[in-house]
């Protein structure tokens, strides 16, 4: 659906990934793939360097370090959140949520809404919508929470050539509140579920609970070993439903908010390799450098917190400073994608802070 | 005269008033009509480059005007059908010859064989006044003719004559033939040019029937119905080790070259492709499939791979929404892809 929003803005943006880097060139022998091939997709894909967190690491564990930290270093106070919104396809558990975890160890008070999202590469923008509506009802002066994680190293083959490589695990707390100088928002959220099968986790919900046999490494004949548990990917449908889906629709986010291509300052997108990203750059004609296209070689892909991490990694400066006119777009599973019009910047901070995850 | 021929002219004459300008047409106002007036030729002109194509065979070739040697790069780009490839004569003196076939050669052509011009007046036969066997050859053998001809030369190297042009030929008596002891062993056409002024325009013995004097003897036979004043001319690939019997004979080089270039069309291309295929996937035998994605010999990530060989190799931007499984079903259509691919150079 299509909305529009005034008012409103985003404030603050933190954004957090395990300090331990992990090299593509490390893991060549963990695929079936000879190495020569698999070393040409480095720079096609951007396959370098990833962050995963260690076994004991949970999705909230990394959210909560960038949340405790802004609460800690007074950017945010207690009192002022209204709303928390937490969006992830990882949780620890499937009791508890991430929200609730969050809201506990944050001492919010009780009046605080916690909203759960569960969406993949779109919680950015998802989680942006649902803050958006909540600021219209929220008292006044109250702030929303989005905080976003994943842990999706979790559920990729290891020796999976197609997947691994790109995943990263990483989290971002981001504040939104009312602000009448705000610029005009405009919004557009979309959804295809017959295509639900080319992103998919088989096992481990009520369907096909995780088990032993589930568990299994199956080279299906691709090449990549994954069992059930493990995240699929039907990359061929992906890559064209992003071609074919996400190009119209920015166009047309543009066109509702009567804004030429060219007055847009960056076309901060989904982070799902860089192969994609510069055919993506060319499809819609805008110059390379104004989409930041570097989060997967540098950090792998962190599904919803891929625009976050693509902002706090190449514009933190930038967006403290000055305010900038943006176009947001993600796509992903669901399949699900959306495009953002909207002013960012004159951020109260804007960084990447990294724990031993 | 026909509108192509009048703004051909006029392209030429353009072009020939800026300085320094490249060219490899050096025909008269009547050859390049009847140039132009052949089946299938494609003209492409604009201030900077006249291109004519003309089909020969397996080969196009190409002549052009251009302003100057950066013009020329568009050279092949004015390829009328990708899949065969453009053949370029470059005729001339050092070091002018060098300068042009030395940038095409820089610019997606390659080096296919030089010739130079060699002349006498007349030319000495060595060892031998022995004529047997050797006699004008009748109308009537036309085919064992062409036959021996194109097997010795390929499209690449040689203007290999039509059929008409040979039956003319050989209906002015220009064409003899040395006979063995059944068939014809050897031929030779001696185009005349003007008074006493002849082009041996093919010399061709059969390989079994080399060293064995017959392309003395036709030699020979020619030379008594020649006036002895008469001037032979003929062009001899550098590579080719009759260079030297020539020399011996008296010919001499009057510093004219041929440098024949070649832009690879289809089959380069398909080779590239079928070269990347298998540094893609070594274990695989794409020969025996009939459609490699249905067969699952590539994945979405070969795909990717290859896309990127390819915009790399042959400098183009694939359209996203060209990368779709049935473009990558085969050779054919992963070359017809990239040729309806926009250049990215």
């Amino acid at each position: 659906m299509k909305a529009h929003f005034t008012g409103k803005r985003i404030t603050g943006l933190r954004t957090v990934v395990p300090a331990n880097e992990s090299r593509f060139e490390d893991e060549v022998g963990n695929y079936t793939f000879p190495p020569k091939q698999t070393l040409r997709l480095q720079d096609v894909m951007g396959y370098k360097t990833h962050r995963v967190v260690k076994d004991s690491t949970a999705t909230s564990d990394l959210v909560w370090f960038g949340l405790s930290g802004v609460l800690d270093e007074g950017l945010l106070n207690r009192e002022d959140v209204g709303a928390l919104v937490a969006v992830t396809v990882t949780p620890d558990h499937l009791l508890p949520h991430l929200g609730s975890a969050l809201h506990g160890l944050a001492e919010f008070p009780a009046d605080t809404v916690v909203i759960d999202l569960v969406q993949g590469c779109t919680g950015f923008l998802h989680g942006l919508f649902q803050a958006f509506l909540l600021l219209d009802k929220l008292p006044e002066g109250k702030k929303v929470v989005l905080a976003l994680g994943d842990t999706l190293s979790k559920w990729v083959s290891k020796q999976d050539r197609n997947s691994y490589p790109l995943i990263g695990d990483a989290a971002a707390i981001v504040i939104i509140e009312n602000d009448p100088t705000a610029g005009d928002i405009y919004i557009d959220l979309r959804n295809d579920g017959s295509r639900r099968d080319a992103l998919k986790i088989p096992a481990g919900g009520s369907r096909i609970p995780s088990s032993p046999e589930t568990a299994k490494l199956v080279d299906a004949g691709d090449g990549n070993p994954r069992s059930l548990d493990n995240l699929i990917m039907d990359g061929t449908a992906v890559f064209s439903f992003v071609m074919n889906d996400a190009p119209p629709l920015i166009e047309e986010t543009l066109t509702d908010a009567g804004i030429q291509k060219n007055e847009i300052d960056w076309f901060l997108v989904h982070q799902p390799n860089k192969f994609m990203l510069r055919k993506l750059s060319e499809k819609l004609g805008t110059p390379y450098e104004k989409m930041p296209m570097n989060v997967v070689e540098k950090f792998g892909n962190p599904s919803g917190v891929s625009i976050p991490l693509a902002i706090s990694h190449n514009l933190a400066n930038e967006f403290v400073k000055e305010r900038f006119v943006c176009c947001l777009s993600a796509f992903g599973s669901g399949l699900s994608w959306g495009a953002i019009t909207m002013e960012l910047g004159n951020l109260d901070f804007c960084d990447l802070v990294s724990g031993n995850f | 005269m026909s509108s192509t021929l009048n703004g051909v002219l006029e392209a030429v004459d353009r072009i020939r008033r800026t300085r320094g300008h490249v060219t490899n047409l050096f025909i008269t106002t009547d050859q390049l009509e009847s140039l132009l007036d052949r089946p299938g030729v494609q003209v492409s002109m604009d201030d900077s480059l006249l291109v004519i194509c003309t089909r020969d065979s397996e080969v196009w070739r190409g002549y052009f005007y251009a302003r100057n040697l950066l013009d020329l790069s568009q050279l092949a780009c004015r390829l009328p059908d990708p899949v065969m490839p453009l053949v370029v004569d470059i005729i001339g003196r050092t070091p002018n010859v060098n300068l042009t076939s030395g940038y095409l050669a820089n610019h997606g052509f390659d080096y296919q064989s030089t010739f130079v011009r060699l002349s006498a007046r007349p030319y000495r036969v060595i060892r031998s006044t022995d004529v047997k066997g050797v006699r004008k050859i009748r109308t009537d053998e036309l085919p064992a003719v062409l036959d021996i001809i194109t097997n010795e030369f390929n499209h690449l190297d040689a203007h290999i004559p039509g059929k008409d042009e040979l039956a003319e030929a050989m209906h002015r008596g220009e064409v003899f033939g040395a006979y063995g002891a059944e068939s014809l062993s050897g031929v030779a056409y001696f185009q005349s040019i003007g008074p006493r002024n002849v082009v041996l325009r093919y010399f061709v013995v059969k390989p079994e029937e080399r060293g064995k004097g017959i392309g003395n003897r036709i030699l020979n036979y020619v030379q008594q119905t020649h006036d002895p004043e008469t001037q032979t001319t003929l062009w001899v690939s550098t590579s080719n080790p009759t260079l030297s019997l020539y020399r011996r004979m008296g010919f001499v080089s009057d510093g004219l070259e041929d440098h024949i270039l070649v832009k690879a069309g289809g089959t380069k291309m398909e080779n590239s492709i079928s070269s990347f295929l298998i540094e893609l996937r070594p274990e695989t035998d794409f020969s025996a499939s009939e459609n490699f994605i249905q067969d699952g010999l590539l994945d979405s990530f070969d795909l990717v791979s290859l896309v990127s060989m390819l915009e790399e190799q042959f400098s183009v931007f694939i359209d996203a929404l060209e990368i779709v499984p049935e473009n990558f079903a085969t050779v054919d259509a992963i070359a017809s892809l990239v040729s309806r691919s926009v250049s990215s150079a």
